[in-house]
């Protein structure tokens, strides 16, 4: 096994110093000259035709530079995701289907005349029957959002196993219905966009998305240029948390108004448009049916999925499958059913946030699994661990599963916390509760998965990675530049790592569907390194007058292994190449692609992602039975993460998930009246504060992951995902009750005491 | 999110700030921390025409106590000055207690107590306990001045009894009797930096093993923070029993009027007052028997 000085230390993050000094530039920082401010108009109705709209008076208004609406769009539906349904425009065209919705837009001189003119637009609408809740909008006879027959943009019904013959075989029958709410990633940073052509008609774009490269595509498409006018900047990005991906609107109108202008347009978001617009996290409602035997083994199980996709279809397919898929393969049964359907509703369509469809399906098989375990009188633990998956399976749904530590990390959490003694001397009010979950590496959601990058070696010794891989605040630039310090002997602070532009980095997929980066990039800048390297020894081998097989790299110098005396640093290697011979400046290349497949979305069946991270959670709550609090003690977890390329960070994806979802858990919610957003800001949506969040332990165990570069996987993502269901099985071993609908707020927990105690 | 375009006005004396305010009446808002009004004028909830921003005023920030007239907090003075006054922590427990749990730390900076009162919140952090201490409010006009009890001083959410012309100029507490505690309970669903789902502020006097006096005043169960009189006198002149507690809890939720909004629900909310008054009379009969 290779020796490691870099990987598998935890260094500091690259981006530290400007970041926590301020120097960072962000989009919001940027100011380019006569740049002009947009505002949006948005719809005021959940549901209406629009009959007209006068722009008019707003034009005329001093300092208005533009105005646009449907009339400036082309009239071909588009949906934003690879693979969806299309249904979208990018400003409303006739219809309104969610408060909040574009409807046109306008630039001028400063964002206060921008707004004032919005409200000289007048739209003259239609107000039509409105339905918010997907189970009253797929019953007959509820408005008709689109034309379609019925309000469901997608569905699946996919059988593995025989089910009917698992369900048979149990025991016991376990069923249990379980919601996730509305609920929005609240990156700091909102929704960004600045658009400037230049005088050859090229557009260059500056915003906070992680999929760039899509963006490129899709903007390139709408506005009906050749993809070559189209180039995209990657600032420092505020958070995004996979909602930007989900959204297309705000960057063609800005766009839009940049052509229109010829000026360089802003387009910024406030929060309270963040909350009526920016895609939320996918809400979903699992109805969970489960076959076991008396000893606790899974016979069969069976899904059934609804989902509030919102007024467009977007990501919501996808996301519904794949969340399934990275929840399923957890536990060993080889009968499973997966019913699905993503419903229309007259509210914000619905975007990725942090395991994309899956955190809402986890929490349902979480919460499930305990209450099975509560049914047949068996500790949960003792459940999980006998249907637990294990390295060499193939899941029901075709997973390799390369590593799994997924046992070990049951172990470790467990022996932590001191659970045994808990659940036996258990304190009144006082409930200890656990919850795991596996989640994709990788997962491949386009014909190529896979990254490409360069590694240069200046003749000044300093190394820059040439990748579009991204960061957005997970660490990724931290990771790949060790990955390649390690490779090429240098130190950490030699790696420079230049900003995302299109039209400069090789075509990437960026951090998207599972944190792929780690695992994917990772390879292709190793190899990129290594390519890179191989180059520095010809070089070197050619100036010393030997064979490359008898040179050696240390301390960035190449050397003679028998007799190190005869040296040349790496700088005057790639100096050598650079000037001193044709062709042969030192650029190594890495290519790689995964082994996986990508999966039909109906017959959902392969190994779609290269490895799988696994993790375990427990909680510990203490409820007030008076009021309904839960206050969140501790947290421990444990993750399967392959291996720790920067330990230090690994465990601030642990503990920033976590952080995360414990607001999903108790607190956060974004709350509906009417279709109208009644809570959009941080008063009333309640993200967690430093004082909510507990000690948290985490644990990183390395399983040594055969498809990994080092052995690592991507495992960033999911470290929230089991959060919800472990409180919620803490409050259920506290005080007895089961909360099944997120969030877990003190009125359901005082309105289920009461039932129970009603009840008895 | 910018703010909407208003005129600018930073007087020097009380005077001065009067006479403005009665010359742009109706148009004109009184601005000092700062931290509820331009949150309101982003969202367009406020549009005042005229900002009078009292912070020039140099006399208006003090925390001081004398024989007559008990603890004398300027309407300038900073919650977080309240918070961390020795003298108000010494004597005046409840009030740096709820001072503490307003907001966050940078809004305590900036926010003032005058300015709590005057936004009027159903929910204001300082109201119950004002109330249950019986403060009063003096209030400044051009013409004169005049001195108001501060459970009279909140007409509506986010409407006070002041006058065109007239701003607050001083809270007044009086010393509490011997053998007196003071509890306030601030209940919501974050650990910090929310606002009260519910808010109990109360005063008990003890002589011997009886309540001698009872305060007991509420938030953000009305349409402004409200003393709950029948509650106070159910306890009146008893032992502090359980059941009695729990009686007295009850009735104190009867005599409010809650409303479902975004935080809680109406029904939440009552049966929130009926555990937070018995368990905030409890803390403080332990208070005054702990010392």
């Amino acid at each position: 096994m290779q020796e490691l000085s870099l990987v598998g230390r935890s260094v500091p993050r690259v981006d530290a110093l400007e970041k926590v000094t301020g120097s960072a530039k962000y989009g919001v920082d940027l100011e380019l000259p006569r740049m002009l401010h947009a505002k949006v108009l948005r719809s005021k109705h959940p549901h209406a035709r629009i009959l007209s709209i006068d722009t008019s008076e707003a034009e005329k208004l001093p300092g208005v530079r533009a105005v646009v609406t449907a009339k400036d769009v082309l009239k071909e539906k588009f949906v934003v995701a690879p693979t969806g349904v299309p249904d979208a425009y990018p400003l409303a065209v006739d219809k309104v289907r969610y408060v909040g919705q574009e409807i046109g837009a306008i630039a001028a001189e400063d964002e206060l005349t921008a707004e004032e003119a919005l409200g000289l637009i007048k739209v003259e609408y239609e107000e039509l029957p409105a339905v918010f809740d997907p189970e009253e909008a797929i019953k007959p006879g509820a408005p008709k959002i689109h034309d379609k027959e019925r309000n469901i943009n997608w569905e699946v019904d996919t059988e593995y196993g025989d089910v009917a013959t698992g369900f048979k075989e149990a025991d016991y029958i376990v069923e249990g219905r379980f919601a996730m709410q509305y609920v929005h990633s609240c990156h700091l940073q909102p929704t960004l966009c600045i658009a400037s052509f230049d005088s050859s008609g090229k557009l260059t774009f500056w915003e906070n998305s992680n999929d760039a490269y899509f963006r490129h595509r899709l903007i390139a498409k709408a506005l009906g240029i050749p993809a070559s006018k189209v180039k995209i900047i990657q600032k420092f990005m505020g958070g995004n948390f996979g909602s930007s991906q989900c959204e297309s609107s705000p960057y063609v109108i800005t766009a839009l108004l940049a052509k229109k202008t010829g000026r360089p347009v802003r387009l910024v978001n406030t929060r309270a448009e963040e909350f009526m617009s920016a895609r939320p996290r996918m809400p979903i409602i699992t109805y969970l049916k489960t076959g076991v035997k008396k000893d606790g083994t899974l016979t069969a199980r069976h899904f059934r999925v609804i989902a509030t996709n919102g007024g467009y279809s977007g990501y919501g397919p996808m996301m519904l499958v794949r969340g399934f898929a990275a929840c399923v393969g957890l536990y060993r049964c080889p009968n499973v059913r997966f019913e699905g359907k993503c419903v229309y509703t007259n509210t914000v369509p619905v975007g990725a946030y942090r395991a994309f469809g899956a955190t809402q399906q986890i929490f349902a098989v979480e919460s499930h699994m305990d209450a099975i375990a509560e049914e047949l009188g068996m500790d949960p633990v003792d459940l999980r661990l006998k249907n637990a998956t294990k390295t060499g399976d193939v899941t029901v749904v075709g997973q390799k599963i390369g590593s799994c530590g997924l046992q070990e990390c049951i172990e470790k959490v467990t022996e932590y916390t001191r659970w045994g003694d808990k659940r036996v001397k258990k304190q009144p009010n006082r409930g200890i509760g656990m919850a795991c979950t596996m989640y994709d590496s990788d997962s491949r959601i386009a014909d190529f998965g896979g990254s490409v990058a360069y590694v240069r070696v200046w003749e000044d010794g300093r190394v820059e990675i040439s990748s579009g891989e991204y960061e957005w605040g997970q660490g990724s630039h931290t990771v790949l530049s060790q990955i390649v310090a390690e490779e090429l002997g240098v130190p950490l602070d030699a790696v420079d790592f230049p900003e995302l532009d299109t039209e400069l980095r090789p075509y990437s997929l960026g951090p998207y569907g599972g944190g792929r980066v780690t695992i994917t990039a990772g390879h292709a800048v190793r190899l990129a390194a290594i390519d890179a390297r191989r180059q520095l020894f010809a070089l070197a081998a050619k100036m010393l007058g030997v064979r490359p097989e008898e040179l050696e790299l240390k301390d960035q110098k190449i050397f003679v292994s028998r007799a190190p005396e005869k040296a040349v640093s790496i700088a005057d290697a790639a100096d050598y190449g650079k000037y001193g011979l044709p062709g042969a400046e030192v650029i190594g290349k890495g290519v790689y692609d995964p082994d996986t497949v990508l999966p039909d979305l109906k017959k959902f069946y392969g190994n779609y992602s290269s490895a799988y991270s696994f993790h375990a959670q427990i909680a510990e709550v203490e409820v007030d039975p008076e009021t309904g609090r839960v206050k969140l003690l501790s947290l421990a977890s444990a993750v399967d993460l392959g291996k720790a390329i920067n330990p230090m960070a690994a465990e601030g994806q642990v503990e920033g998930g976590v952080a995360q979802e414990i607001g999903t858990a108790l607190t956060e919610e974004i709350k509906y009246e009417k279709g109208i957003v009644i809570n959009p800001d941080f008063t009333d949506y309640k993200i967690s504060t430093a004082m909510d969040i507990p000690p948290i332990k985490s644990f990183l165990i390395e399983t040594n992951e055969p498809n990994g570069p080092y052995g690592a996987k991507g495992f960033g993502q999911a470290t929230g995902m089991p959060t919800a269901a472990a409180i919620a099985n803490a409050v259920y071993n506290a005080v007895g009750v089961r909360v099944r609908g997120l969030p877990i707020t003190p009125d359901k927990v005082l309105k289920a005491l009461e039932e129970k105690r009603g009840g008895k | 999110m910018r703010l909407p375009k208003f005129e600018y006005f930073a007087p020097k004396t009380i005077d001065e700030a009067c006479s403005l305010l009665l010359e742009y009446k109706g148009e004109a808002k009184v601005i000092a921390g700062g931290t509820d009004l331009l949150g309101q004028m982003k969202r367009k909830e406020a549009l005042p025409k005229y900002l009078i921003n009292i912070r020039g005023i140099s006399d208006q920030d003090y925390i001081i106590h004398d024989g007559q007239e008990g603890l004398r907090i300027g309407a300038q003075a900073t919650i977080l000055s309240i918070e961390t006054s020795s003298l108000v922590q010494g004597k005046f427990g409840i009030l740096a207690q709820a001072a503490s749990e307003l907001g966050t730390v940078q809004v305590r900076n900036r926010a003032t107590i005058g300015g709590n009162l005057c936004n009027a919140a159903p929910s204001a952090e300082m109201a119950p306990p004002l109330i249950a201490l019986g403060a009063r409010v003096k209030i400044r006009a051009a013409s004169g001045e005049r001195i108001v009890p501060i459970e009279d001083f909140f007409t509506g959410p986010g409407q006070t009894l002041l006058k065109a012309g007239e701003v607050v100029a001083e809270i007044q507490v009086p010393d509490l009797p011997p053998r007196s505690g003071g509890v306030y309970i601030k209940h919501c669903i974050r650990r910090a930096q929310d606002l009260a789902i519910v808010g109990v502020g109360v005063i008990t006097t003890m002589d011997k093993d009886v309540l001698s006096d009872v305060k007991i005043a509420l938030g953000a169960v009305a349409p402004t923070p409200i003393r709950a009189k029948k509650a106070e006198e159910i306890l009146k002149g008893k032992k502090p029993e359980d059941a009695l507690l729990e009686k007295a809890g009850l009735t104190a939720s009867d005599e409010a009027s809650p409303i479902d909004d975004v935080r809680g629900s109406a029904e939440y909310r009552r049966k929130m007052i009926k555990v937070l008054v018995r368990r905030a009379i409890k803390q403080a009969v332990e208070q005054v028997k702990t010392g």
